[in-house]
């Protein structure tokens, strides 16, 4: 080729290229997701059908806008008739007059559920949103607190899979928006008292437009806040009847109402005494600390964990508490909208928490969602939390196809994080389809070892959508542990209980506290991911009442019950 | 055959195609961006397709305009714009980013089209809408501060704090005590661990009524790092007492927002003209929206409203019974209703307004309270405690819900009760003396032992 020719050539093909770039230049952005990128072996299987879960959310008819079918309805994950294995109860959220009832799944030896709602007390229809699980009488058997938009309900367990509302005769009748709920034994009596968080002073008949100027659910800012509520467990009377007294303006609580959805408490300043942090839509979070004398003062904002880290209050929902880092410091982890970032507040020092949403790695996650339910769990046991998250709009997402109301609209895709065990996460949702690959309105997320096998296998509420059962399949999982912890004073699980555990050199620090997450109740059971370790070292509780005590070593890979009294009592 | 005649011929002719092919080939470079412009922009877009269903009126009206606008003059950045800024002011954000690229195509040099592309993307995603804001910025300089500041909080939010610093300095440089500037320059200094300079820096925040509230705020975030924490509670006390305050102004904002149009946003000017106290726009906002919403029981009840501020009960009545025949399931337009009863002296019919109010929001104070009131006019007195009852169980820090209920118990004699509730009306409202004085009423009258 004569150098005329070449010079055509490497023109033509200049020319050509300059075209395509001016085409493709004009091209919207093609995602960022490597097709070679390894996710490695997904982490879970969808098991809901062989399970014989066969339950699907009623959110009503829909295209109405009625608010609280938008704000979904959660799950528990408990054993109701104390045979060892984990039962569900999935709430629905219909109406007082649909058919449409809630359901209890018993868990059969075989690992399958069986439906016993019907006559077990707890098959009741309205618009249901929650579900705190706690031992309010201490008889041993866990009993059913239900929130609603119009009021909470409690079940009594009768000992049999059947239950029996106590409501009124318990003190809490109430006609506000409940959300989330959370029992803890906020004074040390021994008895576990009751926080309920309440939305928003709805009024049905407004109005509002969103997208594409259509009508579409309210923005939370166009109604009036409500105030946490706390009930303190009176104990039984001597008839045998619980009674709670509402001591939410006694306690403080009633000063500063605003839009809570999500409920965690967890001694949050490190003075033994649980706290109580309100996850609130769209405004600051609370954090009311225990002032150890029945009150509790709200301290979010000088704390760090009212806003983010640029001042700003975003929409928060679903809440989860747990040590990322591994600094023997729990961090907090909440919610938030597909136009924000779900945010970490990592502890440190002990009681001041601090924004590192994006040093962490998780202000770019592969998809954005309106994040609810959240899990933070060591489901691979390699001895660090990794992230799992149901996402689901609460506004119709621009471009959306239909041209009335339809639920596709506000669908989302889940997400799994993995933790480096530095606290830096990785976005592995693609490499996990059964869990993040099909959209839905995401809303409850529970944890437990559901099936006996020592892992962390999550169970997921959608709105107007099958509830599925999600089986940890993660290949090569590192060691375990499971830990009960009781109070045989009170013949229940000791709620507020910490334990650390030290196993292979490293301490792994766990709340026994079932209530987090979005209106769910998971597995109240502590779970460790030991990684190599073959054995445990020590075992520290450290008792909802302020004692400390050291249980020996073991070795991995079995469940514990450990009781308070039996280890040996060392100094906080 | 033409070597033979024309021996150069052939070497003539290659050189010859050489250069024609050279020539050819400059042309069509040098009309690459005539063939770009052929395809995207000597041919606009028609204005997009837009689902009709379900959208107010007034908004198709608003859109429609804007949209013949640009049809009748499709090589119009401005048209283009603002078609764009209608669609993006009632929430077609689709639509809206095509039209802005439409007009960034015909007029590359207008900020405003740019920055609204920016806030669609970065609504969408943060990471990628950054560089269509930094663009933004660029050409809208110094003529509007809106687009910098937000593109600084926007660094500081995806964690840049140094462009963050340089955006906020840049608009010190014009604005030395510029409030937002140095709230952002302070939270940066925050971030980083200088807690001293960025208490120093809040100085101007703090004294401005626009940054107060997240100035206090980060004030007490730096207090108590600082571990003083009687200065953190300080803080935090007076932030607590303030309204959330209005956004900062953005002149681009404003500029997107005069095309929100329909029913809603109506409504909402409405009330707040009422509230605002300005009663005769408000009057007359309500009248032309129920003049413009014949069939809209919510522009009834907005009217009903304004009379009812007003103190014309027969009108508010008139106007409240026209909202509620047309939708019955507003508690609001009927405790509005029951308060034009009530005021004419019907106290029974005001009361099954009131219960028809509670019906439809069991957790309504304002309908438990009135009725109570009611029941308590109508001579009884139990049912009138029960409610009040109801009522603290909506709100149970309402002053006025303890003192009447107090009240109620003292003519009941039930004197510790009513004592207790006396108490607390005047722990919750003690700028009320009433309270207090039925307080020591009620003591008197407690019969001693």
């Amino acid at each position: 080729m004569n150098l005329g020719k070449r010079a055509l050539c490497i023109v033509s093909l200049a020319a050509f290229h300059l075209l395509v770039v001016a085409f493709l230049g004009c091209q919207p952005n093609s995602p960022t997701t490597s097709p070679t990128e390894d996710f490695g072996p997904p982490w879970f299987e969808d098991v809901s059908g062989k399970s014989g879960l066969n339950f699907v959310h009623d959110a009503g008819p829909g295209g109405s806008y009625f608010l609280p079918e938008i704000m979904g309805s959660g799950a528990a994950l408990f054993d109701c008739d104390n045979d060892g294995r984990l039962d569900i109860y999935l709430v629905q959220n219909g109406g007082p007059k649909s058919a449409s009832k809630n359901r209890l799944f018993h868990q059969k030896e075989d690992g399958t559920f069986e439906d016993i709602s019907a006559g077990s007390g707890l098959d009741v229809s309205g618009y249901g949103m929650g579900v705190a699980i706690a031992d309010v009488n201490n008889d041993g058997f866990p009993d059913v607190l239900l929130t609603q938009y119009g009021g909470i309900r409690l079940f009594l367990n009768n000992g049999n899979r059947t239950f029996t509302e106590v409501t009124k005769e318990a003190g809490l009748d109430s006609v506000h928006w409940a959300m989330s709920a959370s029992f803890v034994d906020y004074d040390r009596d021994g008895w576990l008292d009751l926080v309920v968080v309440h939305y928003v002073d709805y009024q049905p008949a407004v109005h509002c437009t969103g997208t594409n100027a259509r009508q579409d659910y309210c923005h939370p800012s166009m109604f009036q806040g409500t105030a946490t509520s706390l009930f303190h467990n009176l104990g039984r009377s001597a008839d045998g009847k619980i009674a709670f007294e509402d001591v939410t303006v006694k306690a403080g609580l009633a000063k500063r109402p605003a839009p809570g959805l999500g409920v965690l408490c967890a001694d949050f300043n490190g003075d033994g005494w649980p706290d109580i942090f309100v996850a609130n839509d769209a405004k600051p979070n609370h954090l009311w600390i225990n002032q150890k004398d029945g009150t509790f003062r709200e301290e979010a904002v000088a704390r760090g964990c009212a806003y983010n880290a640029i001042g700003k209050a975003e929409g928060n929902m679903g809440i989860v508490y747990g040590d990322v880092d591994g600094d023997g410091m729990p961090d907090l982890f909440v919610t938030h909208l597909t136009s924000e970032t779900s945010t970490l507040w990592q502890q440190g020092p002990i009681g001041i928490f601090t924004d590192r949403t994006l040093s962490s790695g998780l202000a770019s996650p592969r998809w954005r969602g309106t994040g609810f339910g959240v899990v933070l769990a060591d489901f691979a046991q390699r001895g660090c939390l990794d992230l799992a998250i149901v996402n689901g709009r609460v506004s119709r997402q621009s471009g959306g196809k239909s041209e009335g109301f339809d639920w596709p609209d506000y669908q989302e895709r889940n997400q799994i994080l993995v933790n480096d065990g530095q606290g830096h996460f990785r976005d592995v949702s693609p490499g996990n389809p059964a869990f993040c690959g099909t959209p839905a309105i995401g809303r409850g997320l529970c944890a437990g070892d559901i099936f006996g096998t020592g892992r962390v296998d999550l169970l997921a509420t959608s709105l107007h959508g099958p509830a599925r059962l999600y089986r940890n399949v993660a290949p090569n999982v590192g060691h375990w542990l499971i830990v009960r912890a009781m109070l045989p004073e009170w013949k229940r699980d000791a709620y507020g209980a910490t334990i650390t555990v030290r196993a292979g050199g490293k301490q792994f620090t766990r709340l026994i506290q079932p209530a987090s997450s979005y209106l769910c109740s998971n597995d109240p059971r502590a779970h460790f991911g030991l990684g190599s370790a073959e054995k445990v070292d020590t075992i520290r509780i450290a008792w909802p009442d302020g004692a400390v005590e050291e249980f020996p070593g073991c070795a991995a890979d079995q469940r514990l019950t450990l009781r308070k009294g039996e280890g040996t009592a060392v100094a906080r | 055959m033409s070597d033979v005649l024309f021996p150069n011929a052939s070497a003539r002719f290659a050189k010859r195609r050489w250069l024609l092919a050279a020539v050819a080939l400059v042309g069509v470079l040098l009309a690459l961006p005539l063939i770009y412009r052929g395809f995207f922009a000597a041919k606009p877009l028609n204005p997009p397709q837009l689902n009709w269903a379900g959208v107010d009126p007034a908004i198709r009206q608003v859109l429609e305009t804007e949209m013949a606008n640009v049809r009748g003059h499709p090589r119009s950045a401005d048209a283009w714009g603002r078609l764009g800024c209608a669609l993006l002011a009632n929430l077609f954000e689709d639509e809206a980013d095509s039209c802005f690229a439409q007009a960034s195509a015909l007029d590359p040099k207008n900020a405003l089209w740019i920055y609204c592309q920016a806030l669609i993307a970065l609504s969408r995603d943060p990471v990628v809408g950054l560089p269509k804001l930094e663009q933004a910025v660029e050409l809208a300089g110094d003529q509007v501060e809106g687009p910098r500041l937000r593109l600084a909080d926007e660094y500081l939010a995806q964690g840049q704090p140094e462009k963050a610093r340089q955006q906020f300095e840049k608009l010190l440089a014009r604005s030395p005590q510029h409030p937002r500037a140095l709230l952002g320059l302070a939270r940066i200094d925050f971030q980083t661990g200088a807690l001293d300079s960025s208490r120093r820096r809040l100085e101007v925040a703090l004294a401005d009524p626009r940054t107060r509230k997240p100035a206090l705020a980060l004030s007490a975030e730096i207090y108590e790092r600082q571990h003083n924490t009687p200065a953190a509670n300080r803080a935090l006390a007076q932030m607590i007492e303030l309204p959330d305050p209005p956004e900062w102004p953005d002149a681009y904002f404003a500029e997107i927002r005069k095309y929100k149009a329909g029913e809603s946003i109506r409504l909402q000017s409405v009330y707040q003209l009422q509230d605002g106290r300005r009663y005769r726009e408000a009057l007359q906002a309500a009248q032309e929206l129920v003049r413009d919403y014949p069939q809209s029981a919510r522009a009834w009840a907005a009217l009903g409203s304004v009379y009812l501020g007003q103190r014309n009960f027969s009108a508010a009545e008139q106007a409240l019974r026209k909202s509620v025949s047309l939708e019955d399931q507003s508690p609001q337009a009927w405790i509005n209703l029951g308060l034009c009863r009530y005021q004419q002296h019907d106290v029974a019919d005001a009361a099954t307004c009131f219960s028809n109010a509670i019906e439809r929001k069991p957790d309504s104070l304002q309908a438990h309270f009135n009725l109570a009131l009611c029941q308590a006019e109508q001579g009884n007195r139990n049912a009138a405690i029960a409610s009040l009852r109801d009522a603290l169980r909506c709100q149970p820090l309402s002053a006025p819900a303890h003192a009447k209920l107090g009240e109620l118990l003292l003519e009941e004699k039930r004197y510790p009760e009513a004592i207790d509730h006396l108490q607390q009306a005047a722990d919750l409202g003690p700028e009320n003396t009433a309270y207090q004085k039925k307080l020591d009423e009620a003591r008197k009258r407690r019969p001693i032992r």
